[in-house]
């Protein structure tokens, strides 16, 4: 009798994949003020600085989703707060039209997100995220 | 870089530096005028490529339209356009990336292909289907393309949704309630032809086993681009063979046969212009059809532009990619040949007249005042309602 020598592992956990865009003069400094006030929020959140949530084309999220991401979210200034004056007022219009795009692909709705964060709210950054990777848990990943 | 198998296919070797293509060239004829030191020249890519060069930093191998014009003219049958995809496809290969420069709205489209590639995705794209009447299975397939999507990227230039749904409505009147595939892909056109290969093979894969698992003997598409790629490409690459069909075909066909029939004679006469698809005409050779359907429908007279057919210059850009100030003049350059409306048989080239007269300032206002409209559209409403 030989009994396996390894016992049959439960299956991996899912662990999501989530980018987020955050823009330099807000939220990207609300991140750096979460870090600073020791306040954890959940590491499958992966930031990548752009100069404004404007910056933000609708093709950079649909290729994270196509290269292997499960969750995009998008943050910026507060409207009216936009270093570019307008840049976060284009980038919700940009929004918009990405939200009926990854609908007619056929993708969760809630997959991609779209908010508001200031550079005083590291809270509100952290919490965000925590939200945002428990709706992708909760979605599983895409397939 | 090995150019040996590349020269051989294409008969690049046989070229004899006339210039013809050159001459015949669009983009070289836009460039030349914008700027006469530049300029594009097919000639000089080839001469490289003979040498054992491939330069594809100057933009020469990106920039081409591949619209065929070169080919139709050269005297010792080279396959220009065959060269470009060929070298676009080997540079991606060994060099990563190669140097496409896409649109917004291009890029987000060739993302949406590579998403479709990747994932199994189960999409929600019918919508404009509405009352018409669509079938799962049977005979006749109509193949939607992207034209779903071209409505959501470019929402205030086209509503290309509805050459879809002018095209199903005059299948319906002709008693055809065509196959729609519900998770069709995009017919992977643009990432051939920028030298995305794998990408390519994967959505034609995923297109050729939904297609044949319906019992389709026939498809009928929209889209040049879809035409050409599913006739002549995807036989190459997949295990494929449905006999495939252009729409103006299939239109010229039941107006013929009197299967669809026109209202009675409007009294005024109103002169129309045809842009000739470059896949369409360059490529397939499908030039007398969408002629015989405007010249069919009553109230409507056909007056060519000054280059027409083999000799007319396409709509300036090809998969979305390389759009600058010469592509612009060359849509100006057509635009102003034409007559009060435009009529195109590709929902690209509709895109691309229709974003420079949304966005170029400079236009005048006649140019901007041209109506650009699909053969299938000026049918649907030019066509007797049946009941």
């Amino acid at each position: 009798m030989t009994e396996p020598l390894v016992a049959e592992r439960e299956p991996a956990a899912f662990v999501p994949r989530i980018l987020a865009f955050s823009c330099t003069w807000c939220s990207y400094q609300a991140a750096d003020l979460a870090g600073t006030s020791r306040r954890e929020y959940s590491p499958h959140v992966r930031i990548v600085r752009v100069p404004c949530s404007g910056r933000v084309d609708s093709s950079f999220v649909l290729k994270a989703l196509a290269n292997g991401a499960d969750g995009v979210l998008i943050t910026g200034c507060h409207p009216g707060d936009c270093h570019y004056v307008r840049g976060n007022i284009f980038a919700e219009k940009r929004f918009e039209r990405l939200a009926k795009l990854v609908l007619a692909l056929g993708l969760e709705p809630e997959r991609v997100r779209l908010e508001w964060i200031s550079a005083a709210e590291g809270d509100r950054l952290a919490k965000t995220a925590n939200e945002f990777a428990e709706t992708i848990r909760r979605l599983g990943p895409l397939k | 870089m090995n150019l040996e198998p590349l020269i051989e296919t294409t008969r690049a070797y046989s070229c004899i530096s006339c210039a013809k293509c050159t001459g015949r060239c669009p983009l070289a004829r836009a460039s030349y005028e914008l700027d006469r030191d530049g300029g594009y020249s097919p000639r000089a890519v080839v001469s490289k490529a003979l040498q054992g060069e491939i330069d594809d930093h100057s933009g020469m191998i990106w920039d081409c339209l591949t619209c065929n014009a070169c080919a139709l003219k050269c005297p010792s049958d080279v396959d220009f356009p065959g060269f470009v995809r060929q070298a676009r496809s080997k540079i991606r290969k060994e060099r990563a990336n190669g140097q496409v420069r896409l649109c917004t709205g291009g890029s987000q489209l060739s993302e949406i292909a590579n998403l479709m590639a990747e994932r199994d995705l189960q999409q929600k794209r019918m919508d404009w289907v509405g009352d018409l009447q669509v079938a799962v299975e049977g005979e006749t397939l109509y193949f939607v393309g992207c034209l779903p999507y071209f409505d959501l990227v470019f929402p205030d230039v086209v509503h290309t949704q509805t050459i879809a749904q002018s095209m199903v409505k005059i299948m319906n009147a002709a008693g055809i309630a065509p196959v729609v595939l519900a998770n069709e892909v995009c017919c992977g056109h643009d990432k051939l032809w920028t030298g995305e290969e794998d990408v390519f093979k994967a959505l034609a894969r995923k297109n050729a086993a939904m297609i044949q698992e319906r019992g389709v003997k026939r498809i009928v598409t929209s889209c040049p681009e879809c035409y050409r790629t599913l006739k002549l490409d995807y036989p190459e690459f997949v295990d494929f063979n449905v006999e495939v069909v252009h729409s103006s075909q299939f239109l010229s066909e039941l107006i013929s046969d009197g299967t669809i029939r026109f209202k009675d004679e409007p009294e005024t006469e109103r002169t129309v212009s045809y842009q000739d698809p470059c896949r369409l005409g360059k490529h397939m050779r499908v030039f007398q059809e969408p002629r015989d359907v405007i010249n069919s429908i009553p109230g409507l007279r056909l007056e060519e532009m000054t280059e027409t057919k083999a000799e007319s210059a396409c709509c300036g850009t090809s998969a979305f990619s390389g759009c600058d100030k010469v592509r612009e003049k060359i849509r100006l350059d057509r635009l102003s040949q034409a007559k009060s409306t435009l009529v195109t048989a590709c929902p690209k080239c509709q895109i691309h007249f229709k974003c420079t007269q949304h966005t170029n300032q400079t236009i005048s206002p006649e140019v901007q005042g041209i109506e650009v409209k699909d053969l299938a559209n000026l049918v649907a409403e030019a066509m007797e309602a049946h009941v």
